[in-house]
């Protein structure tokens, strides 16, 4: 059995000497894996199989970006992970900006002071070299900015390219069906001002600055705050309510896997942007980077670029 | 010999005085143990397949890798006349470099079956994961369980809720419906999917959750009743005895099911015991009333380290789908198996050569522990015949054999063991009483001479039951220093054995089995475990 010993053998009775290679024994992992179409990756074990055979019904794969990302991510065997921590900073338990969001896209990520009249406090950079190209430049750009602070997740490799940040944002909507009350707690606080919408207006005409001025029918007043909505009269029965909040902390999750849409936000890192008489940016010449994918295109897909 | 868990159930088919379904060392009973074993193989095979089709309760220690290593066309297997088993061929000499260099000898697995290797207990232990948490999530009074917070696991977890008010939870509101007490948690589960899961009591109880939750939002206690009732969440089942039997399938010879749980008894001569224990439940008004029921033992075995001495142990878990059930003390990590015995139904032998027998031996127990007392009462069943005579003998544990006369031993060839005449009453002596004091089987035979010179015997086993581990290995090294370990239990997330030491920290163990399946017609060996290398010594 599983003692230690100490090998006291002959050299010419030695056979073998060698390393086991991997074999997987087909399971009721496997099973599930027939149906969900999802193999065992090689030597892989029960337990990593497993999380991946049920991410499959959660972060579903298909042609959009998230469904692109999450499903080479699985596919690999590769996991994601929380890159940063971004807080949006309070000064006496209220926000120093008036609507901070941040927002990941693509290679850019726009630090809004205000989000609603599109304030952008600053705008960085994760794709430059020179710029935020690691976690750890990311993190140290964001905390140049007085409304935001950020710090790495735990046990993340600050030499991790921040571009493996997916592209989201802390802004998140909401929809809810309201009680019968003219004091309604939604279940969100941190509310985006101005983002409320009510499916009947009959109750919420009027949108007062203060509590005190909620005196006649359809006037209301919203707490954003901490997300409660003061009426003066008692919604009808099955009103809903849709609304964005700012989710703070956010977690900005990562995956090993980058994606880029090269038809929009990164498409100055393909094409010079040039300008027409009216201030329109067009595509001028690739850039070196452009060069190398058109290039890489090219030698893949036997087709004349530009034709 | 093992019992199993269904041979009462099986036996209780017959009626309630026959010997096979009253005595467990009839011939009938023994005969019905053999095939109830094999089913409760069945039954377990059958819950683990049906487990199988959820993700979340697949066995996650079902095998689903081995490493192969090919020996090459030119190996051949060595002769070995001894070797009937595997087609006389010798098992080749394995060892194998584990990945911290240590270098260990791996045996072929039993039978040469992968049910084998994956039922196997493990053989070593390493460290997979060291993390801190708090050992309570929450706990406190129903009517509290609203706007509170609670933590949230370390990493997902089933739950363990336990509610204690000494009241049941069920009950018919005013309007005539009928109430369950449930407890309501909302959060996420660990695939990410916002989640809720009611958890039913019907009585007071340690009920583990469904689902394996990563974040709680809240909690919510619903027709819980009364305020008082203490409720317990806890990530874990660190030293949270009564533990529940795995299988939970026993009757006694009532045909009343058992509810069984384990837990470990100090007997009260030096040894503890791993208890297995039952509340016999007629129905379901039995169950929500509980409290009036009295527990019942089943066996108690004595845990003794593999040297023979005594154990002082901290905590039991026992790991799913096996027989295995993993006991802690400060330092060490004893593999021990659930079986529970029948005795050996071939020391009863001489019995079996009359079995019209007239004198009886009626024992006041069937198992016990340590040092325990007992009593035999010898009576006249069937006074039918004239006594002339009768003896009482013992054969102990170790072998040795004596006579026993109104409590004073003898040699068993002293004519004073003798005791003549025919009884005036059906009791033919007063009670013996005798301490055991050694583990093992008691073997007590009467001996009855009558005057048309005939003779009988009749024959009682008493089992002092102990136990020692499959396995026994330190992980005092894997701890950090200066702590000891203070409880066991099996991660529901990972499936894994972990460990809480006395400093909080819990270490999560990888199992290391150094076995290996040979597959003679390929010449290929199948390892349980990734070595950086392996020798073959044909």
């Amino acid at each position: 059995m599983a003692t230690n010993v100490t090998l006291q053998f002959k050299v010419h009775e030695i056979h073998n000497v060698g390393q086991p290679v991997p074999h997987n024994v087909f399971n009721e992992f496997d099973q599930h894996g027939l149906l969900l179409n999802l193999e065992r990756l090689h030597g892989e074990g029960n337990f990593d199989y497993r999380q991946r055979l049920v991410d499959v019904n959660v972060r579903k794969a298909n042609s959009t970006y998230f469904g692109l990302v999450y499903g080479i991510t699985r596919e690999l065997g590769l996991d994601l992970f929380t890159a940063i921590k971004i807080q949006a900073l309070k000064t006496n338990s209220v926000f120093k900006a008036t609507n901070p969001v941040v927002v990941f896209r693509g290679p850019f990520v726009d630090l809004y002071s205000d989000y609603n009249t599109g304030i952008i406090d600053r705008t960085i950079d994760r794709w430059e070299y020179t710029s935020a190209y690691t976690l750890a430049e990311l993190v140290t750009e964001i905390n140049k900015s007085s409304y935001f602070e950020a710090v790495l997740g735990d046990t993340i490799n600050p030499y991790t390219r921040s571009m493996t940040i997916l592209n989201s944002s802390s802004r998140a909507s909401f929809s809810e069906s309201l009680p019968l009350s003219t004091q309604i707690h939604l279940k969100h606080k941190d509310i985006l001002s101005g983002s409320m919408e009510f499916s009947s207006r009959i109750v919420f005409i009027t949108e007062q600055t203060t509590l005190n001025n909620v005196k006649n029918d359809g006037d209301y007043y919203i707490n954003y705050k901490d997300g409660i909505i003061h009426a003066f009269q008692t919604p009808q029965p099955g009103i809903r309510v849709t609304y964005d909040r700012i989710i703070n902390p956010f977690t900005a999750v990562a995956s090993p896997v980058i994606i880029q849409d090269i038809h929009s936000n990164f498409r100055d890192k393909l094409f010079i942007q040039n300008k027409d008489e009216f201030g329109t940016a067009f595509d001028g010449k690739p850039t070196i980077l452009g060069t190398e994918i058109i290039n890489e295109l090219y030698s893949v897909y036997p087709e004349y670029w530009g034709e | 010999m093992e019992r199993s868990r269904l041979t009462q159930e099986i036996a209780n088919a017959f009626p309630l005085e026959s010997a096979i379904r009253a005595n467990d060392q009839s011939q009938g009973f023994t005969l019905l143990n053999t095939l109830a074993l094999q089913q409760e193989e069945i039954l377990r095979q059958v819950k683990e397949i049906g487990d199988s089709y959820y993700l979340t309760t697949a066995n996650l220690n079902t095998i689903g890798n081995l490493w192969i290593y090919d020996l090459g066309t030119n190996f051949a297997f060595a002769d070995d006349p001894n070797n009937s088993a595997f087609s006389f061929l010798r098992i080749p000499t394995v060892s194998g470099v584990t990945t911290s260099g240590t270098i260990v000898d791996v045996d072929v697995v039993t039978d040469n079956s992968l049910q084998a290797l994956q039922l196997a207990p493990p053989d070593r232990f390493t460290l997979y994961l060291a993390t801190s948490g708090v050992n309570t999530l929450w706990s406190g009074f129903g009517k509290d369980t609203y706007n509170t917070t609670i933590e949230s696991p370390v990493h997902p977890s089933n739950l363990n809720i336990t509610l204690v008010s000494g009241e049941n939870y069920l009950r018919l509101d005013p309007g005539g419906e009928v109430r369950r007490g449930r407890l309501q948690i909302n959060g996420t589960s660990f695939s990410d999917i916002e989640s809720s899961e009611a958890v039913v009591f019907l009585h007071d109880d340690k009920r583990p959750t469904l689902k394996l939750w990563k974040n709680i939002d809240s909690i919510a206690a619903l027709d819980l009743l009364p305020d008082t009732i203490f409720i317990t969440i806890k990530d874990n089942d660190f030293n949270n005895p009564p533990y529940r039997d795995i299988w939970n399938w026993e009757q006694n010879n009532q045909r009343e099911l058992t509810d069984t749980f384990w837990t470990l008894e100090n007997t009260g001569t030096g040894y503890t015991s791993l208890s297995k224990q039952g509340y016999a439940i007629k129905g379901l008004t039995d169950r929500i009333t509980g409290l009036d029921l009295t527990l019942e033992t089943v066996q108690q075995n004595a845990l003794l380290t593999s040297s023979g001495v005594a154990l002082a142990p901290l905590d039991l878990a026992f790991k799913p789908y096996t027989n295995l059930v993993y006991i802690v003390d400060k330092s060490t990590i004893y593999v021990y198996d659930d079986k529970i015995t029948l005795p050996s139904g071939a020391k009863l032998s001489k019995a079996r050569e009359t079995p019209n027998r007239l004198a009886i031996i009626e024992a006041s127990t069937h198992w016990a522990k340590h040092g325990e007392e007992v009593n035999l009462d010898l009576y006249f069943a069937r006074p039918i015949n004239a006594i002339i005579k009768h003896k009482l003998l013992i054969e102990y544990p170790d072998g040795k054999a004596s006579g026993i006369n109104n409590g004073v031993l003898y040699t068993p060839t002293d004519k004073a063991v003798w005791v003549p005449g025919d009884p005036v009453n059906r009791r033919l002596r007063p009670t013996e009483t005798l301490v055991l004091n050694q583990f093992g089987e008691y073997v007590f035979t009467l001996e009855t001479h009558y005057r048309d010179n005939t003779k009988d015997w009749d024959q009682v086993i008493i089992s002092v039951p102990s136990k020692k581990p499959l396995v026994e290995t330190s992980v005092h090294q894997l701890l950090k220093p200066n702590t000891t370990i203070s409880g066991i239990d099996f991660d529901t997330l990972t499936l894994k054995p972990r460990l809480l030491g006395n400093d909080g920290t819990r270490y999560l163990l990888n199992e290391h089995k150094d076995l290996m399946l040979v597959d003679f017609s390929n010449k290929q060996l199948y390892f349980h475990e990734d070595y950086d290398s392996v020798r073959v010594i044909s």
